[in-house]
């Protein structure tokens, strides 16, 4: 049974801590001390179920106290799938696990255990499909038996603030053990910038709970000293460097291109960018296969000593120790001095050597026991009996009944991060891991990770690791004594029974994995993939080196041919909270100059690309009635706006735009389009000659810093001598539009507004409230108006200005919808919204802006295919009957049921009272007079008559009078 | 006794017809050639079965396209997923959910509404929903006015859903095998010889291979494999991320796609929720992860489903598509090499092709003809300028 | 995207900060044969390995310049300003 303990022994650095507290689990209180994690205050209380497994439900309990398996998942303070190893207590939290009805203690779904062996291998793909009715009933009841914690969809933290935080160290290092702290020694000592990021929130890892003492380290101040003391004066010695910053309870989850690591922490993302990036990680216990080796009551060496050593508790009443070196020893002393009734140390060696720790064991009255090892345990919830024998499982000789067995049978290297996705691991039959070995550019691994060894060996590669880090250079490769080997067990004891758990996260038997290879997954990614092997909530950490020597052994590969699946990131599970970080609009949110000029004249906003911009004032028929009688104004800031010029700018206007301009005079404005190599129509604008030499090119919003960027691609590549500024943010810009547009505009300006003076399709410089203002008369909307274009700075106040001078007429402000109904009149397209990304200038109409006969331009070859092909489809202008209703955007056009074409703007026109629009359709409807068939979105039909002119003043009288 | 799924063969001299490629595309060709009664067939496979993108993709399946040809097509291969466990008698776990394309501006508004007009006009089923209806579908949604770009309507999808992805290929690789066919995995193409104009045969890494017809069915890696034979592509292989989160009790029943914030998830039936987005913007054939995927990918679905905050991403992943310039496929006969064929440019899109993909192709290759279904999905139409029309509807397709 | 690309002008940035435009081609003459339009507007090479590619600063100096990089591995890759391609290894 558990307890606390006050002292220890052989611990010489064990303290005993002051505060406790309360928190709940599973609404029963329970006590905590400081420097708890949830999952030792729990095992501390005596909890031993802490979760059932995932397809089986069965008991699970704590195994190795460090994040890994899925055992200590819980639900915390209503987030779920927290691993409660890992985080520290608090007082008041509430606790639960998950995935058991009506409790982890007692589970109903356990008949699982029961039901499902019976079924056969990969059962589900090979049942409930037949008869086809059978699935969707199957499915609701697999989902609901799937899945561990609960989504609080009440979003109880949803405020919870996550923050993003940025580091560029000289030398990043991973781990905090003896080489990751050797490693900083190094650095520093070298000058470096070093960062140090460490999982747990002391540093010093497995050390932290180790007494072996250091030998032959070359920090000579260190030999004699336990190991715990030794990382210990290590730390007190660097923490205050000022060139080290620590990061504690920080996980680096992830490496990627160009050395970027990422680290999660409580509720933050770092983001670190190293010259150079040393790895420690260390090593956790090897998982080992044998009949119930998943019951609760088995833990790992590492695991019990945390819990000695780092949370005052004893585990156990009477234990077990299964060990193949001399870290099963220590395991056991600390055992020992705990208070736990050590029953044997079953040691896998022929011979184990003579040594302090060996004979301690002795000395102390546990029997050893050579050359065996663990051959199941026995229990029905958790470990009652435990039965040892020889390696291979064949004989069984002894059993001892015991609470707690300890599996101390070598390490596996931490390689996740040395491996995601990146390289695979190898076999290494000298070291008796998987390693990796090819690290990029910069990157270095040292320590347990690469095997295990003894103190002195990992502060040396430590230090190496550190210097070469510090340096940018190469580092050698490590050495290894024979002593220093520990031989790896069988991976599978193949004890007899049927509960021999390769995978304990995904409930998967050495049985089922076997008879999956059978069927002919023989390659380990299919025998994952069919098994489910290392697909759960541990993604293989704990079994990858077990999964990959059994299926090279079951599919008769050698050992060097182990390979396991490919390790990916993260490391472990990160929120989508802490990669979102606080600013979820990853867009920036644009405003004209004149933004709360229309938020305090009440206008509803729409977002047209990043740009907000005012929906409309008033209902937006209302409004385009008022242009139209009327006098309107609005603000078409967000255009864009290049100003051109240079030695080559004519040539250059020839080359990128369809049509010619030599003879565009000064003063004058022409409509064009922009047309790709493709031939296909992407935008349409205005070019205006200012003065001499000097073009003036006006696009739609949403494409404006695209072509300045396309224009400056060909200026390079065909050698134009060309000036371009982009004058959009320099530029504000309005449209006045009305009747009286140039009655209003000639008392603001000094230049002659008359007809004959300023006509149509012409610009002019002059200025107004002596600020310089260029103007355009061009026709969008279809009345008699002007765009006038200023300096930015004065967007509000010249936006005021004319509001006050226009309150005669009255001038009032209108919105873009109210603008798309207008333009909708004179049947104008919007390339992008009328067009798409197949849209050539022939079938939108607006051929007369391509010159095909001019030598070379962008879009000619292209252009003069689809000439000649003719065209299949074309966009028209129609309307409606007076009653019909409107359809919507892009609703279809049918003939006997089948798709002619689309519509792409539709809107009720105000001033006509009947439904009008543009559209795609045959050739053979695009002819005046044409009916074609436009289906609601009700399914209701409606019928159109194509127009061949606009369907608002089709002489454009109003425009050029 | 336990029943192999396949059997390990080996290499002939020669074939009728060589699949190179052992993805769901080119293991549905030879399970649909068997059934055609053309068992002289080998698949060769580099690696494993389900290696490539049918092993990285999403599983999502819809027929909800915006061109007929797109929408006929894509609907013959969900009628062939809606009965293909049966018929394999493999459990592929197609589960109808139902699926959502969530539009955030009026210009996706006004396409979605064209792909729901013309699925209807077709009879395949699909409308327009409003914020409160999809708010009805998904509670947790955030139809406010908070999200950068709110939600204004979104496309539904009845028969669209998500399936096992590895139980197609493996169904289809039994299926295949049972029929007659050969797979061979770890074996790898090195060079394609013609004679005159002709197919001969391939180099393999296990011997030389000689046969009557070749098709390269090897989706990202198609570009590689045509030079071989000195076929140049209008592809381009971009990867295209994936991620999967821990696994939680059921909460979506749904698969939710955005096609303005580019991103889409669902839950299987594990309890994961399995999510995507854009294709990274530069071509790449690492398949390597990116933090800026999860940034990206997180900060959106955020947006949209705010509960999700404290949901935790276990794995991410990447897979190669290839892009073709009007996001269709080429399923087709190269007129430059008699008896030698591509399938492949599948992008984004590519699983949910599958079935009427290997069907189609396996009637193309017995048969001499071009099927009415994929005849505008031709190699040539490119030298002729005739692109498909999905290419309108670009915007992350899922 | 988190490899490193490096701009001529401004050295190594994340390469969320770029664009990719396309690969690097030769525009046909007008004289030429449609098929060499359709092969330069639709066709590429699209190889594993190196090829010459356009990209563009933009979130950074906005300007244009070619990299020659290795479509497997990003991190191996040569960037230089347009008039001085001629001094990258291959074509």
């Amino acid at each position: 049974m558990t307890e606390r303990i006050a002292q220890h022994p052989d611990l010489p650095l064990f303290s005993s801590p002051k505060k406790s507290f309360s928190f709940t689990f599973n609404g029963k209180t329970i006590e905590a001390h400081e420097g708890d994690t949830v999952a030792s205050a729990l095992i501390a209380a005596g909890v031993r179920i802490t979760s059932r497994s995932f397809k089986y439900h069965r008991p699970r309990g704590p195994k190795d106290n460090f994040g890994q398996g899925p055992e200590l998942l819980m639900t915390v303070d209503h987030a779920p799938n927290v691993r409660s190893d890992m985080i520290p207590v608090r007082a008041g939290m509430q606790v639960e696990t998950q995935n058991a009805w009506p409790s982890t203690q007692l589970d109903l779904m356990s008949i699982n255990n029961f039901a499902v062996p019976l079924l056969p291998n990969g059962f589900y793909y090979k049942m409930f499909h037949k008869p086809k009715w059978l699935w969707p009933i199957a499915e609701r009841f697999i989902r609901k038996a799937a899945g561990l914690g609960k989504i609080d969809t009440q979003g109880r933290a949803v405020d919870t603030r996550y923050e993003k935080r940025y580091r560029f160290p000289d030398v990043c290092v991973v781990g905090s053990g003896p080489a990751g702290l050797a490693s900083v020694k190094a650095a520093l000592d070298a000058g470096k910038q070093v960062l140090l990021i460490e999982e747990q929130e002391q540093l010093g890892g497995h050390s932290r709970h180790t007494v072996f003492k250091v030998e032959n380290c070359r920090e000579k101040k260190l030999n004699g000293l336990t190991e715990q003391e030794a990382v210990r004066s290590l730390i007190d010695e660097i923490e205050k460097h000022p060139n080290l910053e620590i990061l504690s309870q920080t996980q680096a989850f992830a490496v990627y291109e160009d050395n970027l690591v990422a680290a999660q922490r409580g509720t933050e993302l770092f983001k670190i960018r190293a010259i150079s990036v040393v790895f420690a990680p260390g090593a956790t216990d090897r998982h080992l296969v044998f009949d119930n080796n998943d019951k609760p009551g088995i833990m790992t060496g590492r695991g019990v000593e945390r819990l000695i050593a780092l949370h005052g508790i004893k585990p156990a009443r009477r234990a077990v120790v299964i060990t193949t070196h001399d870290g099963g020893y220590h395991t056991a002393k600390l055992l020992h001095g705990a208070g736990t009734e050590v029953l044997a140390v079953v040691d896998g060696r022929q011979k184990p050597p003579k040594n302090d720790w060996v004979d301690g064991i002795r000395k102390l009255g546990i029997p050893i026991f050579e050359g065996k090892t663990i051959h199941r345990v026995k229990g029905l919830n958790q470990v009652k009996k435990v039965e040892i024998g020889d390696l291979h499982g064949q004989f069984s000789s002894l059993s001892f009944a015991c609470d707690l067995v300890v599996l101390a049978v070598g390490y596996q290297p931490q390689l996740n991060l040395l491996s995601q996705g990146r390289t695979r691991p190898v076999w290494d039959k000298k070291r008796q891991i998987l390693r990796v070995t090819d690290l990029p550019q910069n990157i270095y691994a040292a320590g347990e990770v690469q095997g295990s060894a003894s103190f002195a060996r990992l502060y040396q590669e430590g230090f190496e690791a550190g210097r070469a880090a510090a340096q940018q250079s190469s580092l050698s490769e490590s050495q290894r004594d024979e002593n220093e080997l520990i031989e790896a067990l069988p991976a599978d004891i193949e004890s007899g029974g049927k509960h021999h758990f390769i995978c304990p996260c995904m409930d998967v038997t050495r049985s089922e994995a076997c008879h999956s290879i059978e069927e002919g997954f023989d390659q380990v990614e299919t025998l994952k993939r069919y098994s489910s092997m290392g697909m759960g909530p541990c993604q293989g950490k704990t079994c990858h080196e077990a999964v990959a020597r059994l299926a090279a052994r079951d599919t008769g590969l050698s050992e060097t041919e182990a390979v396991p699946t490919t390790m990916r990131p993260p490391l472990s599970p990160v929120s989508f909270g802490i990669l979102a970080g606080r600013a979820p609009h990853l867009v920036p949110q644009r405003r004209t100059a004149m933004h709360h000029c229309h938020r305090k004249a009440g206008a509803a906003f729409l977002n047209a690309g990043q740009w907000k911009r005012p929906h409309s004032y008033l209902p937006p028929q209302e409004e385009a009635l008022m242009v139209r009688k009327g006098l309107g104004i609005i603000d078409v800031s967000t255009l864009g706006k290049l100003e051109l010029s240079g030695p080559d700018v004519m040539d250059f206007l020839h080359f990128m735009l369809p049509g010619k301009f030599r003879q565009l005079a000064v003063g004058r404005v022409r409509y064009s389009t922009m047309i790709g190599e493709d031939g296909i129509l992407f935008e349409d604008g205005t070019i205006s000659h200012l003065e001499e030499g000097v073009y003036y090119l006006s696009t739609t919003t949403g494409n404006q810093a695209a072509i300045e960027s396309l224009f400056r691609w060909w200026v390079l590549t065909d050698q134009f001598k060309v000036h371009i500024k982009n004058l959009a943010p320099v530029h504000a810009a309005v449209n006045v539009a009305g009747e009286k547009s140039r009655e209003f505009i000639q008392k603001l300006v000094d230049i002659d507004m008359s007809n004959e003076a300023f006509p149509y399709m012409a610009c002019r410089k002059s200025t107004i409230a002596d600020v310089p203002v260029l103007l355009f008369r061009i026709g969008f909307t279809g009345e008699l108006g002007y765009e006038i274009h200023f300096p930015s700075e004065f967007g509000a106040p010249l936006w005021e200005y004319f509001l006050e001078q226009g309150k005669s007429y009255p001038l009032k402000p209108f919105g873009v919808e109210t603008q798309r109904i207008l333009r909708l009149e004179k049947g104008h397209l919007i390339p992008g919204v009328d067009t798409d990304a197949l849209s050539n200038p022939y079938e939108a109409g607006v051929d007369f802006t391509v010159k095909e006969d001019k030598e070379n331009f962008v879009g000619k070859a292209f252009l003069k295919n689809f000439k000649e092909r003719g065209i299949e489809n074309k966009l028209v202008s129609y309307k409606l009957n007076s009653a019909d209703p409107i359809p919507e955007d892009g609703v279809a056009i049918l003939k006997n049921g089948k798709i002619i074409g689309r519509v792409t703007s539709s809107r009720m026109s105000p001033t006509l009272g009947f439904g009008i629009g543009l559209a795609w359709v045959p050739r053979d409807l695009s002819g005046a007079g044409s009916r074609f068939q436009i289906r609601l979105a009700n399914g209701q039909d409606v019928t159109a008559e194509t127009l061949d002119h606009a369907a608002y003043d089709p002489q454009g009288e109003r425009l050029t009078s | 006794m336990t029943k192999k799924m396949w059997k390990q063969h080996d290499l002939k001299k020669h074939y009728d017809i060589v699949i190179i490629g052992g993805g769901a595309h080119g293991l549905a060709t030879a399970y649909y050639l068997s059934k055609m009664g053309v068992r002289d067939v080998a698949v060769l496979e580099a690696k494993y079965i389900g290696y490539g993108g049918s092993g990285r993709n999403t599983a999502i399946l819809r027929s909800n396209y915006r061109t007929e040809e797109g929408i006929r097509f894509y609907d013959q291969s969900i009628q062939l997923y809606e009965n293909l466990s049966q018929e394999l008698d493999f459990n592929l776990m197609f589960s109808q959910q139902g699926h959502f394309t969530l539009g955030h501006t009026e210009a996706s508004v006004s396409g979605l509404t064209t792909r729901a007009e013309n699925n209807k006009a077709l009879g395949v089923d699909s409308y327009m929903l409003d914020p409160i209806e999809i708010k009805k579908m998904l509670p947790e949604i955030d139809i406010s006015d908070h999200p950068r770009y709110p939600v204004l309507a979104a496309l539904y999808h009845p028969p669209g859903g998500i399936i096992r992805h590895d139980a197609v290929v493996w169904g289809y690789a039994r299926g295949a095998e049972q029929g007659g066919v050969e797979i061979h995995n770890l074996t790898t193409v090195g060079e394609i010889r013609t004679e005159k104009n002709k197919i001969k045969g391939v180099q393999t890494n296990r011997g030389f291979v000689s046969c009557n017809k070749l098709i390269s069915v090897v989706a990202g890696w198609s570009s590689d494999v045509c030079a071989m034979a000195g076929i140049e592509l209008p592809f381009v292989t971009h990867p295209l991320q994936a991620l999967v989160t821990e696994s939680y009790k059921p909460w979506l029943h749904h698969v939710v796609v955005s096609s303005n914030l580019h991103i889409y998830l669902s839950q299987t039936d594990r309890g994961e929720l399995v999510c995507g987005g854009g294709i990274d913007g530069y071509p790449h054939y690492g398949m390597r992860s990116t933090l800026a995927f999860l940034e990206t990918y997180a900060a959106h679905v955020l947006e949209l489903f705010p509960v999700l905050h404290n949901v935790k991403v276990q794995r991410q992943w990447a897979g190669l598509c290839d892009m073709t310039p009007d996001y269709s496929p080429i399923i087709s006969p190269i007129d430059e090499i008699e008896g030698f064929y591509v399938n492949g440019g599948w992008g984004t899109y590519g699983f949910k092709a599958s079935p009427a993909s290997g069907y189609n192709s396996a009637q193309m290759l017995a048969q001499g003809k071009v099927p009415a279904n994929i005849a505008p999905f031709s190699y040539n139409r490119f030298r002729e300028n005739r692109l498909v029309g999905e290419k309108a509807a670009a915007s992350v397709s899922n | 995207m988190s490899f490193m690309l490096t701009c001529p002008n401004c050295g190594k940035r994340q390469v969320g900060e770029f664009t990719f435009r396309g690969y690097f081609k030769s525009r046909p003459q007008q004289s030429d044969d449609f098929a060499s339009w359709t092969s330069y507007v639709y066709f590429n090479k699209n190889k594993i390995g190196k090829q010459w590619e356009w990209w563009n600063h933009a979130s950074g100096c906005q300007r244009w310049f070619i990299v020659d990089r290795d479509s497997a591995k990003s991190t191996d890759h040569q960037s230089v300003w347009f008039e001085n391609r001629k001094t990258l290894e291959h074509e």
